[in-house]
């Protein structure tokens, strides 16, 4: 294999990145300068120049997780079989990667660790690390085995601990060549990690590109419906489908074409899809009652204070429902442009209102059904401030009413293909606007009745003039056409 | 018995219609046309030519710089509740609606409509061995593509619009769909437009023609007359000139060829004879499409 | 008489489709395949068992009627015309050829061929031809 071949498969993920939404690249970029920049400035030498090379390691293992990712993309089945010599091609890219990352990180971390030894245990760690990621873009339940490794290791600790303490004293006794087991162990793996075209390698490769697929979609803020994903998450899903059918059944059977409450619902199935008030609260629904479920569980079997939990995690647990509670209305206007080739055909329908009806009733839907996220999300947060001193997650719901005036009053008609950052983009302005209020009231002592009372004003001037706006805007479907 | 349709108010027409993506590129220019009452017409154009949009633009899915569009005496872009009964559309890309099933999405439809034939859609459904609780996505291309015709010929629409219908069919269901094509035509004397490649389809069952080029419609006439009318000469460029005069024909396009000659597709007055000693050939429809799209 | 073996439609030929079908009638009566009396399929049944413009189909039929092969019966279909009792005499089977022997006259106007030639060609292509 030469240079040009390896040079061609391994820059492969760069040439592939998204040329159209180059920001969010921009933005880690400048980000870890900045933190490394600051690093070297405000900390104390011996820490200040390791962070940055802390910084580096993980970099280069997460430049190996995407190269890894698309070494196993490339190893398509037809390609294995009829491409000659590109299967060994792969191999060989990736045992060389394999090299190369586990060396560099070894030596950053040898640099960073106090002392200049022990650099065989860095080699070894850092290889295994690096196996581990790339035998996880193939078999993605190896995350799960992680995060519940500990559970796992005190389960099976009777068999464990005496297979542990054999491999220590064996690499006490002969570290060279345990090391060179272990690294030899570890090519063989790297290798095995590609199909060669049979046909498990063709259903397995598949299956990956469904969640390749599934995966772009939502990097793009569309949803994914659950059979995007395979055919065991349809089987699991199907209850959800049950009941909406079951709804769009009622809603079908109830149906009365003179009343626009009715048309609207109808065309609500439609224009939102996945994202229909329905299968978010179902979604929603699913998650809280899960959290519950092993809050409960982690309550009987350790008999934790609860009121403990919820004191000190009252921060995170408050953000974690804002994101969750307001997220789903901010992501109604994307959803629209995901079934905008089916609103040619709903403006055909008979009963569907047009013009500036059509456009007010559009944006006053989204409107409503943002709301009602916004009031369950802001009791539930009341709820959770009660016993704590954490105030920052209320200013979220109070920063997302001026956010939800201005992104779900859009023209619909000039809205332009969704990109990772757009659909990222007001949640990531919520947080920004509710941290500069929270820094307003705490740092700068502002009264916090005041700092509401601007905020609530500020929406109530802009929904208005918004909606007026949008009145006089071409008419709301299909969206996109002028963008 | 009329053998020809009846010239009514139109059903459809389109004037000085000029319309650019936001891109720049002009894709509608200055285009006029009408559809009269019970015409079956097809849209002929090379791939881009617009004729997708053409058909958006008359149902009023897109919105002109220039230009009008009516709808049965109506603004396309506000058509009322009883027209919009009366129009039909089948769109291009056949994989809508991939989360209904069959069944739920003739029943949302259903619901829209005031008048659908349910007997109809039942003996279509059967007949062309459609799944009614399969998820749509799961259906081939070639039974998603059926159940979308069926979808717009459930309601009995006036106006039918199709773009590309038959593009997943094989010979047999393009064959199935002529059939319940014309049978709509001889029950209800429906106006039909629609696009396709296959010129065979075309050949049987539309009776005018449409040629999209440059952004106009830059001929219709009846499918019969052209076959009949339009002969392709070849000579110099002084005889075809003189040629031309001395029949009182109609030149519908020149190709210059080496050497000072050129090729002249031209339509003849109905009792034209040729002379003798002329280079003079008949045309097809194959020949029609290269030539004037 | 089934309706979707009573004429054959070429597509991708210069002649428009009314006019196949025209032709096709013409000789099956000629031939005495068609005899008076029989009857035809209908407009409705024949455009949709070819899949064909019913416009097309009555127009053909219209011009047939006025050439007087075929005749209108009030409530029923259409049927050959009574004077086709027998096959037609040759003079009349003749004046068929007349369309493909124009095309050729045409053709050899156009190659400037001398008329004893393209006679004698024509008498050669029926002598090969001869049972």
């Amino acid at each position: 294999m030469n240079a040009a071949q390896f040079s061609q498969i391994a820059l492969a993920p760069w040439r592939q990145r998204d040329l159209s939404a180059p920001w969010g690249r921009w933005l880690i970029a400048a980000l870890l300068l900045l933190v490394s920049a600051g690093c070297l400035i405000w900390l104390p030498p011996e820490a200040g120049w390791r962070v940055p090379i802390g910084m580096a390691i993980v970099i280069v293992h997460g430049s190996w997780i995407a190269l890894a990712g698309s070494l196993l993309e490339q190893n398509h089945p037809h390609a294995a079989r009829c491409v000659p010599g590109h299967w060994r091609a792969l191999r060989r890219a990736a045992l060389l990667g394999w090299a190369l990352c586990s060396g560099l990180a070894t030596l950053l971390a040898w640099l960073i660790v106090p002392g200049w030894g022990h650099w065989e245990i860095l080699l070894l760690g850092n290889s295994v690390v690096v196996t581990f990621l790339l035998w996880t873009s193939r078999l993605w339940w190896l995350w799960l085995l992680l995060a519940f490794h500990s559970p796992l290791v005190g389960v099976f600790a009777g068999k464990l601990t005496p297979l542990w303490s054999a491999l220590a004293t064996l690499w006490q006794a002969n570290t060279y060549g345990m090391l060179l087991l272990a690294l030899l162990a570890q090519a063989w793996l790297v290798t095995t990690v590609f199909g060669d075209g049979g046909i498990k390698h063709q259903a397995r490769y598949t299956r990956q590109a469904l969640r390749r697929n599934a995966m772009r979609m939502m990097s793009e803020g569309r949803q994914p419906g659950a059979a995007a994903w395979g055919r065991h998450a349809e089987r699991l899903f199907s209850p959800f489908v049950a009941v909406f059918s079951a709804w769009q059944r009622r809603l079908l059977a109830g149906a009365d074409n003179t009343r626009l409450r009715s048309v609207m619902a109808r065309a609500d199935i439609v224009l939102h899809g996945h994202q229909h008030w329905l299968n978010q609260l179902m979604s929603l629904g699913t998650v809280v009652g899960l959290t519950l479920i092993s809050f409960t569980a982690v309550h009987l079997v350790y008999s934790l204070d609860l009121s403990n939990v919820f004191r000190h995690g009252a921060l995170g647990m408050g953000i974690g429902i804002a994101s969750a509670g307001l997220s789903p209305g901010f992501a109604l206007p994307v959803s629209l442009w995901q079934s905008r080739r089916e609103q040619a055909l709903l403006r055909l329908l008979p009963g569907m209102p047009q013009g500036a009806t059509l456009n007010r009733v559009v944006a006053t839907r989204q409107l409503r059904n943002f709301g009602v996220g916004w009031v369950v999300t802001l009791l539930a947060l009341l709820a959770l401030a009660r016993g704590t001193d954490h105030t920052f997650p209320l200013y979220l719901p109070l920063a997302a009413l001026p956010l939800a005036a201005l992104t779900l009053t859009r023209r619909p008609a000039a809205m332009r293909a969704p990109t990772a950052l757009t659909s990222v983009l007001p949640l990531f302005a919520l947080f920004v606007l509710a941290g500069l209020l929270y820094l307003l009231v705490s740092e700068l002592g502002a009264s916090p009745w005041w700092v509401t009372a601007v905020t609530l004003a500020l929406a109530a001037a802009l929904l208005p003039w918004r909606l007026r706006r949008l009145a006089a805007a071409p008419m709301a479907l299909p969206v996109g056409r002028l963008g | 018995m009329t053998h020809f349709p009846h010239t009514d108010k139109p059903t459809a027409e389109l004037n000085g219609i000029s319309l650019s993506y936001p891109k720049g590129a002009a894709v509608l220019n200055g285009l006029d046309w009408q559809l009269l009452p019970g015409q079956v017409v097809g849209l002929l154009g090379r791939n881009g030519a617009g004729k997708t949009t053409l058909l958006e633009t008359l149902l009023g899915l897109r919105e002109p710089q220039a230009g009008t569009v009516t709808l049965f005496g109506q603004d396309a872009l506000t058509l009322d509740d009883a027209t919009r009964a009366r129009v039909g559309y089948v769109p291009q890309q056949n994989d809508l609606f991939e989360a209904f099933t069959p069944a739920q999405l003739l029943a949302y439809f259903r619901s829209f409509y005031p008048r659908w034939n349910e007997a109809k859609v039942d003996g279509l459904l059967s007949r062309w061995d459609i799944a009614r609780d399969k998820p749509i996505r799961k259906l081939s291309g070639g039974q998603k593509q059926r159940l979308s015709i069926i979808r717009a010929l459930a309601h009995e629409p006036d106006l039918l619009v199709l773009d590309e219908p038959v593009a997943s069919l094989d010979p047999a269901g393009r064959r199935d769909f002529l059939r319940e094509l014309v049978g709509e035509v001889l029950d209800r004397g429906a106006t039909v437009v629609f696009s396709t490649h296959i010129l065979s389809d075309l050949e049987r069952v539309a009776f005018n023609l449409a040629f999209l080029s440059g952004g106009r419609v830059a001929l219709q006439a009846p499918l019969d007359e052209l076959l009949e009318q339009v002969r392709a000469f070849t000579g110099t460029v002084t005889e075809m000139a003189t040629l031309m005069t001395r029949l009182g024909a109609q030149p519908l396009k020149r190709t210059a060829l080496e050497a000072g000659r050129e090729r002249v597709l031209a339509r003849l007055p109905a009792q034209a004879t040729v002379p003798a000693g002329v280079a003079v050939d008949r045309v097809n429809l194959d020949d029609l499409f290269a030539e004037l799209t | 008489m089934d309706p979707t073996h009573f004429v054959h439609i070429n597509t991708g030929s210069p002649e428009p489709i009314y006019r196949q079908l025209i032709e096709q009638v013409k000789r099956r009566v000629a031939a005495g395949q068609l005899k008076a009396g029989d009857e035809i399929p209908s407009v409705r049944e024949l455009a949709q068992a070819l899949a064909v413009h019913p416009m097309t189909i009555s127009k053909a039929y219209s011009l047939l009627e006025s050439d007087g092969v075929l005749e209108r019966r009030r409530g029923l279909s259409m049927v050959v015309a009574a004077q086709h009792q027998r096959a037609q005499s040759t003079a009349d089977r003749v004046e068929l050829l007349r369309p493909t022997l124009q095309k050729a006259a045409a053709e050899a106007r156009q190659l400037e061929l001398p008329k004893a030639q393209t006679l004698q060609l024509f008498k050669t292509i029926l002598d090969e031809q001869a049972p």
